[in-house]
């Protein structure tokens, strides 16, 4: 059969010819994760080799091309996300079930005892927010934040008392607030756009980089009491 | 021979409800109307007081549903109502598609709070069958939307069929009836509807009874 009949013709010609390789690939992925109903016994290596079948079915989807199919990944994402916790979260009530307890017990966590975070140089994490600020949006806030992760793991950071945290914390969420708002302007007057650009993109990498380093500082505060 | 092609005879009207294109028309509106009494039947009844008699023993046993357990349970219930009127009145593909696996999670959160471990075995087992089901369902919706560059159904109702497309639709049919958990995946249904607390738990019925009903229709309507 043509090719060019299976997909419209709004779609470059690469991505047809790569259309049925990338069936066969997420065929093979889900027959992968098929395997696991059948060789795994242990109930929860059974949920996360059948995760792989989810991955399969968003590579169907992705393997349209359109701008429309890219659309449509994240809500298969958020489906299969929804559908894996609640299969994990009756798996551990039925733990907690049969032994009779309604209560989680933990074994105490050790911090992470790694040599390279002991002996990175600080300035590795500065030079990650820089280059987080260069880059903007979410991929820099990323960066940012992974700096500040490092910065955190790394030395013993003086003068930073819970309560500045928790400040950051809701600069994190007035952060969201600005993103929305830009957002929002950009819907409701298009000709601002570089304000609206600006204000979504500062929003976020505040955001996320605040998210990254709150991350770091729960690494601190439960773990190394 | 008169082939049955249509079943929802003339579409009344359109709810624009931001980008999930709902419709309405008379097969639909039945549908809604036996969905909705059915919810508010659910949500307004008390759990049942079921009596458990031990063979060998002289005793009756009532076993009561606790209060907490109770209100999560109605809360699921009143959700997989709301999926299930989504589910009979969508006009888009993919949204038929969320729909029914939202059906399918909020069937299992009816489920995960009973203390009863063979219960709660089944409700697992559902919920790898509606992991695994994901695959079929929306593969299939994103065939069709490869095969035929749009997902309204209006437009679809007027393409005709060919061997891709009718693979498509035998693809969301395995993908549906593995969510609405229906024939050949109803093993664990039955141990699941061994839970006490009986009102609720019948939703899980109307669910598999609407999810078949309307995916019939989205296969006619397709072909």
């Amino acid at each position: 059969m043509d090719p060019s009949s299976i997909v419209p013709n709004l779609v470059p010609q690469i991505i047809i010819n790569f259309y049925p390789i990338a069936i066969i690939i997420a065929i093979l992925t889900a027959t992968i994760g098929l395997s696991g109903v059948i060789i795994e016994r242990d109930d929860f290596q059974k949920i996360l080799i059948i995760q792989i079948v989810t991955y399969a079915m968003l590579i169907i989807v992705a393997a349209v091309g359109t701008d429309l199919a890219e659309a449509l990944i994240l809500p298969g994402l958020v489906v299969s996300l929804a559908e894996i916790l609640a299969v994990t979260e009756v798996l551990i009530f039925r733990e907690y079930t049969k032994r009779g307890t309604s209560y989680p017990k933990l074994k105490k966590y050790k911090p992470i005892e790694m040599e390279v975070i002991k002996t990175a140089i600080p300035i590795t994490s500065l030079l990650c927010v820089i280059y987080g600020t260069i880059l903007t949006g979410f991929t820099g806030g990323a960066v940012a934040g992974a700096g500040i992760l490092i910065y955190l793991f790394i030395g013993e950071p003086k003068g930073l008392s819970h309560d500045f945290w928790e400040e950051m914390s809701g600069v994190s969420g007035l952060a969201w607030c600005l993103w929305l708002l830009g957002f929002l302007l950009y819907f409701l007057n298009p000709r601002l756009w570089l304000v609206a650009l600006f204000m979504s993109g500062g929003g976020i990498i505040i955001k996320v980089a605040l998210k990254f380093g709150l991350l770091g500082i729960l690494n601190r505060e439960e773990f190394n009491k | 021979m008169n082939e049955i092609t249509n079943l929802n005879g003339p579409i009344i009207g359109h709810i624009p409800f931001m980008d999930i294109v709902l419709y309405i028309s008379p097969f639909s509106l039945a549908l809604v109307a036996v969905i909705v009494t059915f919810t508010i039947f659910l949500a307004l009844s008390k759990p049942e007081l079921r009596s458990v008699t031990r063979f060998g023993e002289d005793i009756v046993r009532t076993t009561t549903v606790e209060r907490k357990e109770a209100k999560f349970r109605r809360f699921m219930t009143i959700l997989c109502g709301i999926a299930l009127t989504g589910v009979v009145t969508t006009g888009d593909l993919f949204n038929f598609a969320l729909f029914v696996s939202l059906t399918g999670i909020t069937n299992m959160g009816i489920f995960a709070g009973v203390k009863d471990t063979h219960v709660l075995d089944a409700t697992f087992h559902y919920g790898l069958v509606l992991m695994i089901c994901t695959l079929p369902l929306f593969g299939g919706v994103a065939m069709i939307l490869a095969n035929t560059g749009t997902l309204s159904m209006g437009i679809l109702a007027n393409i005709p069929t060919n061997p891709i497309l009718n693979m498509s639709r035998t693809l969301l049919l395995i993908g549906a009836i593995g969510e609405g958990a229906l024939a050949p995946f109803f093993a664990t249904k039955v141990e699941m509807i061994r839970a006490k607390g009986a009102p609720y738990i019948n939703m899980m019925h109307l669910s598999s009874l609407m999810v078949f009903t309307r995916v019939i229709e989205v296969l006619l309507i397709l072909g």
